[in-house]
């Protein structure tokens, strides 16, 4: 019903739609009633303009302000998607910013009834080596991070070992005991007192040049709505997207 | 779950008895502040005296035209009672500057005074602190120390009182009610929390087996002339850099008498009878709370990144005392500078 009533909501006028989130989708009288699909519809074939400076209900307001609003790790019951048998990790995290684990005791973790397994970097599961390995299209440059792969310490915080238990509590009463020896190596934190070693930046030539470029976009919004056949709110602009241009050549 | 008891306290004189037969206990009311600590691992009860359902909620006006605040009074009840917010503007005013609705509705008013300071290293286990484990040095003093203290440090310890609340409190000459097993007692509000000389650990004069009950406050509460003025990295749901409560009484073109205190600057909340002094008899304006400024901030010492904050202090004691003089109060909804 949800999702009927959302399709028609973007049918009739993305735009629309897209200017209230999910506000749209409700009574604003009653946020808790899903507006009849007519009254969605004659509402979001409306022009955009009503909507901006309309204050919307949010359609999980009301629970959110009453606290009946869930965390995603709150639904752990028999029934649902995620359970039953949804277990719980804590992580044990560097107690320093830079050098080695010499050594993780997890013997009083394992201890611990309802303790499942301890993770570390010496009995994780195979991972990868190659950076090309890790694809992730909004990271910056360089090497992706590796949780749990050595016994490297690069930040503090890091996390260095992984309690998974049947409760989120025994985890994270287990990840206390969890002992980490290390080889500390020096480390610098205070960005005040290296500003004298600040490296001034040139000018890119172009923006692809910047050294923070940021990531490109993974789709185009326009062919997201040709897609769906709503009239073009963007006007010109589609025919200069090219990847409208492309796909249009591909049909 | 590292495991602890729980105890429900039938009355004012059981809370106090079970407090003092197990040193490891620990009072719990809203629990905004303690249950972050537990969950940090900088606190480790073996067991929460639970004194929610103590009668300790009322606000009643004394035979002395003051107010007895029940130490069980929420922070948003506090706030908001027709009394207060008539009488005592400035602690209605340093209330709403503080935390968030929320937090503000679970907070009690006992509670508001013996919460911790928010100093990282005091929250971080991994690190020495010696208000957390005395003795084991200050990481603070050489470390990051933007948010830390300019007045009544020491070298052990340069953390500050996060209070507002405590602020107005100590400018309006707030007594705290104690009661323990050797019976009640009252505490003025200046020697209610301590500086830390060589014993950060403790942040307040409350011996250990005993309970706040009530804050009182005098007849006086300056509600023509005050201001609470929080200057912070954002607008809203931060600790204060620097706050200011002031308050005066101007009769006839002069000061009468002037309050003045300070937080986010001490391991307490700062209140300065000197400055007070040296303003009483003077017309209002900027010579004299310029005055005024550098009579408070004259012992102020700064550290690697926070010296920044004596020159705020400064604006900002200057600043509040003008608001206070014109009568146009800091207003905490709009957050706007005035």
């Amino acid at each position: 019903m949800a999702r009927e009533i959302s399709r028609r909501g973007v049918l009739g006028g993305a735009a629309a739609a897209g200017a209230t989130g999910l506000g749209g989708l409700v009574d604003p009288q009653d946020p808790q009633r899903p507006a009849t699909a007519a009254a969605q519809t004659q509402r979001a074939s409306t022009a955009m303009t009503p909507h901006i400076g309309t204050p919307t209900s949010r359609i999980d307001g009301r629970a959110k302000v009453t606290g009946a609003a869930k965390y995603a790790a709150e639904y752990n019951r028999p029934g649902l998607a995620l359970g039953p048998g949804l277990a719980y990790g804590y992580l044990v995290t560097s107690d320093i910013a830079k050098g080695r684990v010499t050594q993780i005791d997890t013997d009083a973790a394992r201890q611990v009834p309802g303790v499942i397994d301890v993770l570390t970097h010496q009995n994780r599961p195979h991972m990868a080596d190659a950076d090309s390995a890790y694809k992730d299209d909004v990271a910056p440059e360089g090497s992706p991070f590796r949780p749990l792969y050595d016994d490297r310490i690069r930040f503090s915080g890091q996390p260095i070992a992984l309690v998974v238990a049947e409760e989120w509590e025994t985890a994270r009463f287990a990840a206390s005991l969890v002992r980490v020896d290390y080889d500390e190596e020096a480390h610098v934190t205070d960005l005040h007192s290296q500003q004298g070693r600040a490296v001034a930046l040139g000018a890119p030539a172009s923006p692809a040049e910047a050294p923070f470029f940021p990531p490109k976009p993974r789709g185009s919004a326009s062919v997201a709505i040709r897609s769906i056949g709503a009239s073009a709110p963007l006007g010109a602009s589609i025919a200069n997207d090219d990847s409208v241009l492309d796909r249009r050549s591909l049909a | 779950m590292i495991n602890f008891e729980y105890a429900r306290p039938a009355d004012v004189g059981d809370a106090v008895r079970q407090m003092a037969a197990e040193p490891g206990a620990k009072f719990i009311a809203g629990g905004t502040n303690l249950l972050d600590l537990m969950k940090e691992d900088v606190e480790r009860p073996t067991k929460l005296i639970d004194i929610t359902r103590l009668p300790l909620k009322e606000v009643t006006q004394t035979r002395d035209g003051g107010l007895r605040i029940g130490a069980l009074v929420p922070n948003s009840d506090l706030a908001w009672h027709p009394l207060v917010e008539k009488r005592y503007p400035i602690l209605s005013s340093a209330i709403l500057a503080g935390a968030s609705q929320q937090l503000r509705n679970m907070a009690s008013t006992g509670g508001n005074l013996l919460q911790r300071t928010r100093c990282y290293y005091f929250y971080d286990t991994a690190t020495p602190c010696n208000k957390r484990a005395p003795g084991s040095g200050c990481s603070a003093i050489d470390g990051l120390n933007r948010m830390h203290a300019i007045l009544g440090t020491s070298d052990a310890c340069i953390a500050v009182h996060p209070s507002d609340m405590c602020v107005a409190m100590a400018v309006l000459d707030a007594k705290v009610h104690v009661t323990g097993p050797k019976g009640e007692r009252a505490i003025a509000f200046a020697d209610f929390h301590r500086l830390p000389a060589d014993e950060p650990e403790r942040d307040t004069n409350l011996a250990p087996d005993e309970m706040i009950t009530a804050v009182e406050l005098p007849a006086r509460g300056f509600p023509a002339n005050y201001t609470y003025l929080k200057i912070r990295d954002r607008l809203s749901y931060a600790f204060a850099l620097v706050s200011v409560a002031a308050a005066l009484e101007l009769d006839g073109g002069v000061i009468k008498e002037a309050r003045l205190g300070l937080g986010g600057v001490a391991p307490k909340p700062w209140r300065d009878t000197a400055a007070e002094a040296a303003l009483a008899g003077r017309p209002p304006g900027e010579a004299a709370f310029a005055h005024a400024a550098d009579t408070v901030l004259s012992g102020a010492k700064g550290y690697a990144h926070n010296t920044f904050k004596i020159d705020l202090a400064r604006r900002a004691i200057v600043r509040a005392l003008t608001q206070a003089a014109s009568g146009t109060p800091q207003s905490q909804s709009s957050k706007k500078i005035a």
